[in-house]
């Protein structure tokens, strides 16, 4: 306990310089931002006029959450090799993006995936289920980062885990309600420059110090860690083969059915700007869990015997989550860990914009300008609306914040990206690209793959067992993708070839105008705007 | 979002060779990419669901696994795939793209 009021004390005035200029500069852009949103395009996509390079580095800060950054190099400071199945399986989807969804995507839809899940089905009910599993999945995104900023807060500002929660809240709201998507775009953008920047910060003085030898770097590791050789293979973090496939096709499929990254490709002009952000992302991506990597591996070099950052039983001070930003005090002194602490500050900053903004439009877009207003309400009313629900996504995010204290972040983010597979991935990939079919068959496999994935976890030991104390799980596995994606999948076919109601002719026949459109871009949004 | 073609033009673009010949070549390109990934990452994932061992060998003298070079390998696949997906659809399936919309918008 000593030790830790000595590194509360030891926190320097760079961490909160840093991250108030952070503050200063992202509420600057705000401001200007609010003076650009006047149309709905302007709130949702930022009038399309993003560049594809801005907008590959934005999806970067948007999808590089604190969890990866913190937890993945936390992982690695445990057990070595465990931590390369989440950077794996975070990269692996992005191929599938590029070559299945993003052209059709952006070509049939206007702000997000229910535009395009809708386009030839029956609108209404698909907008509903549509956004229960965008919701679904951005709020069990938000909790994670909500709970990791809070503990992260606590630790590295010596600030009380409620008042983290509530600044965190109460920034995100502000950026969304009076900045929309071109501030958050400026958000993420930042964020992603800093945090790209602070972790090769940090890998090359590992490296250095290792003269560029990869070999000697993984050898001292294995040398000084505790289990040895076993670092460098499959360890813990996956009991059993069906745990491992789960945790693979939710990681897999569930990037491509992440809302708030799918919302990211209407922000730049066409098609082919989306997909050259993709790529631009996935480069960008890909090199930062490379970097993460590294710094796990360091932390174990640097920080395994090094009393200033154990505590009396040899853990780390604050968690294994802090073996970044204990790395990077070792390594870099006061400075960098001042720069690395605000950086992962705003790195949970601007995720949680992106998941608030991506939540409350489709409460405004999809349940009321759609489903409720019937498609007749006007930019103004439907802009009100949007701040209104980012207020209510925002109140909502910081109230599971307090409640999930406990909660494993890294487990909540796996679950974020299990409803992502099984609930919406299904239902884009069917409707781009099978012609047979029907509203029905949607919403069955919208409905199946969401209730499967919760219920599946709700069923499971860490919600059965741990929250409701009953004896044994129902469900013997942690993560519920491997069985509840297949049954969206199966529930969109049986429900389509056995429909024959009058909707399903209309459902099949709109398909080939559906497809011209997808596959040439004509007829496509093109976010020309007249403003 | 406005969209003044009859469907008699959505018949048309489906029976015209350009159209059928886009759908063809984006077809040989994004289903390799595809496949690749998935059955590389599918491989990966079942060798720590059953044979964990086999990824945990080192490779000569060195400290580095079988594991490691196939994880960073797999990180680099799938950023080169991506690449190759863009570069290669901004050839032929981009003037296909371009004929049909020349010929039909």
């Amino acid at each position: 306990m000593d030790k830790f009021i000595t590194a509360l004390s030891n926190l320097n005035g760079t961490a909160v310089i840093i991250f108030l200029a952070f503050v200063a500069v992202t509420l600057g852009i705000t401001h200007w931002a609010s003076r650009h949103m006047k149309t709905t395009n302007d709130a949702y996509s930022a009038g399309g006029q993003i560049t594809a390079f801005q907008n590959g580095l934005a999806i970067t800060g948007d999808y590089v959450s604190a969890a990866s950054f913190l937890g993945i190099s936390g992982l690695v400071y445990m057990s070595g090799f465990d931590g390369l199945i989440y950077a794996v399986g975070f990269l692996v989807g992005w191929p599938l993006v590029m070559a299945l969804i993003a052209e059709p995507l952006r070509n049939l839809g206007k702000y997000n995936f229910s535009d395009v899940a809708s386009y030839r089905f029956n609108p209404h009910p698909i907008r509903v289920m549509a956004s229960f599993g965008s919701l679904a999945t951005v709020f069990c995104y938000l909790i994670a980062q909500m709970v990791g900023a809070g503990k992260l807060i606590e630790v590295l500002f010596g600030l009380p885990y409620l008042s983290a929660v509530m600044i965190v809240g109460v920034l995100m709201m502000v950026y969304v309600v009076f900045g929309g998507m071109l501030a958050t775009t400026w958000v993420q953008l930042i964020k992603a420059v800093l945090v790209l920047f602070g972790a090769s910060v940090i890998a090359f003085l590992v490296l250095f110090h290792f003269h560029f030898n990869f070999n000697d770097m993984f050898a001292s590791a294995v040398d000084t860690h505790s289990k040895g050789l076993a670092i460098m293979s499959p360890g813990t973090l996956l009991k059993d083969p069906v745990s491992a496939m789960s945790l693979g096709i939710g990681l897999m499929f569930g990037t491509a059915g992440l809302p708030h990254i799918l919302m990211r490709f209407f922000t730049v002009p066409d098609a082919q700007a989306a997909k050259k952000s993709i790529f631009i992302a996935t480069g960008f991506i890909g090199y930062f869990y490379a970097l993460v990597f590294i710094i796990g591996f360091g932390a174990i070099v640097f920080l395994t015997k090094n009393p200033d950052f154990l505590d009396d039983k040899g853990g780390l001070l604050g968690g294994s989550n802090m073996a970044a930003v204990h790395l990077a005090h070792a390594l870099g002194g006061n400075v960098l860990y001042g720069f690395v602490s605000a950086v992962a500050f705003s790195t949970i900053l601007a995720v949680v914009a992106g998941l608030t903004l991506a939540g409350a439009s489709s409460i405004s877009h999809d349940l009321y300008a759609n489903v409720f207003r019937r498609e007749s309400t006007s930019d103004k009313g439907e802009i009100k609306v949007l701040r209104i629900a980012t207020l209510a996504v925002g109140l909502i995010a910081i109230i599971l914040g307090i409640i999930f204290e406990n909660q494993n972040v890294a487990f909540m983010v796996g679950l974020a990206f299990a409803i992502g597979a099984s609930a919406n991935f299904p239902v884009i990939l069917t409707s781009i690209y099978w012609k047979k079919m029907t509203t029905r068959g949607a919403l069955a496999g919208g409905w199946f793959g969401l209730i499967g994935a919760v219920g599946l976890v709700i069923l499971s030991k860490t919600v059965w067992v741990d929250i409701f104390h009953f004896e044994t799980a129902v469900f013997p596995y942690e993560y519920p993708a491997l069985f509840s994606m297949p049954l969206s999948f199966l529930a969109i076919w049986f429900f389509s070839i056995t429909d024959n109601s009058s909707r399903a002719l209309v459902d099949r026949a709109g398909f080939d105008a559906q497809y011209v459109r997808s596959q040439t871009g004509i007829g496509a949004s093109t976010n020309t705007v007249n403003h | 979002m406005t969209s003044n073609k009859t469907p008699a033009s959505t018949e048309q673009i489906l029976n015209s060779t350009e159209f059928k010949q886009l759908i063809v070549e984006r077809r040989k390109l994004s289903l390799p990419v595809v496949f690749t990934i998935t059955v590389a990452y599918f491989a990966f994932i079942l060798m720590i669901a059953f044979d964990p061992s086999v990824l945990g060998q080192t490779i000569g003298d060195g400290k580095v696994s079988i594991g490691i070079y196939l994880g960073l390998g797999l990180l680099l696949l799938s950023f080169f795939l991506t690449y190759l997906y863009l570069r290669l659809s901004n050839g032929k399936v981009a003037e296909l793209q371009q004929a049909v919309r020349n010929k039909f918008q």
